[in-house]
């Protein structure tokens, strides 16, 4: 018995020296707080978590996921102060350590600060750049969005195998160009976004998204809204043990394991027996949302349906699909590298003690240990939607109640949302958006 | 004697946890993350000023104005670069410089002279007649201070590039013909640690 408790111990010291960042019940209950539109509450609870949930060794990863909540509630320049932190901490994240390196292979890929990918990265130009134009800021957005083209052009020339472009996020920037009279500009992100979209056709039903330009479009205004609807899969972690010896009997006849999560005691007792591997990897996990499309109303006008523009979802998970291989390669080294130590630990402990059993004991607990830290990188910007929907109106000059209305999968309307008097000038263009997380 | 022993060892991380603060000149050069910063706006404006106050434009421009000092109005700068830099230091730098070389003189800008109409309208009202300050005898510019900052970055890993233009422009308000045009060119070399331990 006395055994089993040091062996609980080690398991717990290691559990809270993993730093594996926000939990999956903390993704759901912050998640749930989202789709009832509590924003308010997300906000409160991220906050509430920065040094418990998060800590310094995922000090970008809380900036992300608080910057969502905070635009939520149009608080933009807040929001844009968490997302410059946020952009930051990446930029200070391209130093490597020799010693968190080291971590993914003898312990787990959580012993690295998070890291953003890509579209995740991408998607902090848009979101900040979103936040200037509601604030009337064209020329703070447009730093943004020329930070963007130049992650984006930087990325696609430097990574070659992965998901280097973002097709909405240069389709963007290049209305901001356009805004800005950088029509050059705005002529080169379109057609980067063009070639993306081409690219990832098969997230867009076969076409690429398109607008209508009117005849007589110079007369008019224009509105583009942006619906950020819904919420990207999360990351779960799957682990397998696999253990040469018969250990759910031991599990299943102790009553004082009752109350403690399988997965521990799984990795535990497979330790406890000898010769047995963990091996974890993330997985996404759908996150359902009832809400699945949208359309804008003006004054009561025929509704104009949105078009998908960014789909967060599928980006999230081709990412993942390509991350894989690394993440198999770090896994079977952390493996082999864990295997090692024990066999050395129990033959030193038997060659100090000149007795087997302690030196069984000692590989024993060295196993559990390695097994318990055995945890996947569930890590990723999960306050996100999983997709962003446009439309693109041209108006009159005049001021106008535009109304969002919010559909479900069988195409009943089951929310709205109504932007009142916005004001629309001719030659120019306003953004609108709205989340939605139901 | 493990007590003081602990205390010894938990002494120096206790002081390495606490914020420092020393005040700098203002003339130090410091640079941090290799952005654009006070020094840069410093060394736009300097450049600026002198190339400005040395220029040719100026003895025309008395002669235009029949020996009255050329009156000035700063118009945008618009900022192009990648960074959210605040154009209003140098331009204001500036600004105050002329003012104080007496060769020029400076009016409100377009919100400042919203904000003072204002002013004079609510004086109509509150303030009495002889402090109240009358319209239409505003000082009307001749001529109009703005410019552009662009800034093109070149960057590999932890290395990078950056060059900065400042180009400033005076034009007559009445032809629309350029008058002065200083230009500041910076340029930096960052390099950004790569490995820790």
């Amino acid at each position: 018995m006395r055994n089993a408790r040091r062996i609980f111990f080690i398991a717990l010291c290691c559990s809270l020296c993993a730093c594996g960042g926000p939990s999956l019940q903390y993704k759901k209950d912050v998640s749930s707080m989202m789709a009832k539109g509590n924003f308010e509450g997300a906000q409160a609870k991220i906050e509430k978590n920065k040094n418990k949930v998060y800590g310094e060794h995922n000090k970008l990863l809380y900036y992300l996921d608080l910057s969502i909540p905070q635009t939520a509630q149009n608080k933009h320049e807040d929001a844009n102060k968490t997302l410059e932190s946020a952009q930051d901490a990446q930029e200070d994240l391209q130093v490597q350590s020799v010693s968190q390196n080291l971590g993914t292979l003898v312990i787990n890929d959580n012993t690295q600060p998070y890291r953003a990918p890509v579209y995740e990265q991408a998607l902090t130009y848009f979101y900040r750049s979103l936040n200037y134009l509601t604030m009337q800021d064209l020329q703070d957005a447009a730093v943004e969005a020329r930070k963007a083209a130049f992650f984006l052009d930087y990325t696609r020339s430097h990574e070659t195998k992965t998901y280097n472009d973002d097709p909405f996020v240069q389709y963007f920037t290049s209305m901001i160009f356009e805004d800005t009279g950088s029509l050059s500009d705005a002529r080169i992100s379109r057609d980067n976004a063009n070639n993306a979209y081409q690219k990832y056709l098969s997230w867009y039903e076969g076409k690429a998204p398109a607008f209508n330009l009117p005849k007589d479009y110079k007369d008019m205004g224009e509105v583009v809204i942006f619906h950020l609807n819904g919420k990207v899969p999360y990351k779960i972690s799957n682990e397998i043990s696999l253990a040469w010896d018969n250990i759910w009997f031991a599990v299943n006849a102790n009553n004082d394991l009752k109350g403690v999560s399988g997965d521990v005691i799984d990795a535990v007792y497979a330790g406890a027996f000898g010769r047995s591997v963990t091996i974890s990897f993330p997985e996404l996990k759908d996150n359902p949302y009832i809400i699945t499309g949208s359309a804008v109303e003006v004054d009561g006008g025929q509704p104009v349906k949105t078009q998908l523009v960014a789909d967060i979802a599928a980006t999230a998970k081709e990412t993942l699909k390509e991350q894989n291989a690394a993440i198999y390669a770090r896994t079977v080294t952390r493996a082999v590298t864990k295997f090692i130590l024990r066999v050395q630990a129990q033959n030193s402990a038997t060659k100090l003690t000149k007795d087997k059993n302690v030196g069984a004991l000692v590989g024993a607990l060295v196993s559990a240990a390695s097994n318990i830290t055995e945890k996947a990188d569930t890590r990723s910007w999960f306050t996100l939607p999983a997709e962003i929907r446009m439309a693109d109106l041209f108006l009159p000059q005049g001021t106008y109640n535009i109304k969002m209305l919010f559909y479900d999968d069988r195409g009943n309307a089951i929310d709205e949302y109504v932007f009142e008097k916005v004001q629309i000038n001719k030659g120019k263009r306003t953004y609108l958006y709205r989340t939605t997380a139901k | 004697m493990k007590k003081l022993l602990a205390l010894a060892l938990l002494l120096p991380l206790v002081v390495a946890c606490g914020t420092k603060v020393e005040r700098m000149d203002e003339n130090t050069v410091k640079d941090l993350s290799g952005n654009w910063n006070d020094t840069d706006s410093r060394m736009v404006a300097e450049t600026m000023i002198q190339d400005c106050l040395n220029g040719g434009w100026y003895a025309k421009a008395v002669k235009v104005t029949k020996g009255q000092e050329p009156v000035v109005i700063v118009g945008t700068v618009d900022n192009k670069s990648m960074e959210h830099i605040n154009t209003d230091t140098f331009i204001e730098e500036l600004q105050r410089a002329l003012i104080n070389s007496g060769k020029v003189s400076f009016v409100a800008s377009s919100q400042e002279r919203g904000d003072l109409r204002n002013e004079r309208l609510e004086q109509d009202e509150y303030a009495s007649e002889a402090t109240r300050k009358a319209f239409g005898k505003e000082v009307g510019a001749d001529y109009m201070l703005s410019g552009v900052l662009n800034s093109i970055l070149d960057k590999e890993g932890r290395k990078s590039v950056v060059f900065y233009q400042v180009n400033l422009k005076l034009i007559d308000i009445e032809t629309n013909q350029i008058i002065w045009n200083g230009q500041k060119q910076i340029k930096k070399y960052v390099a950004k640690k790569s490995l820790t331990f």
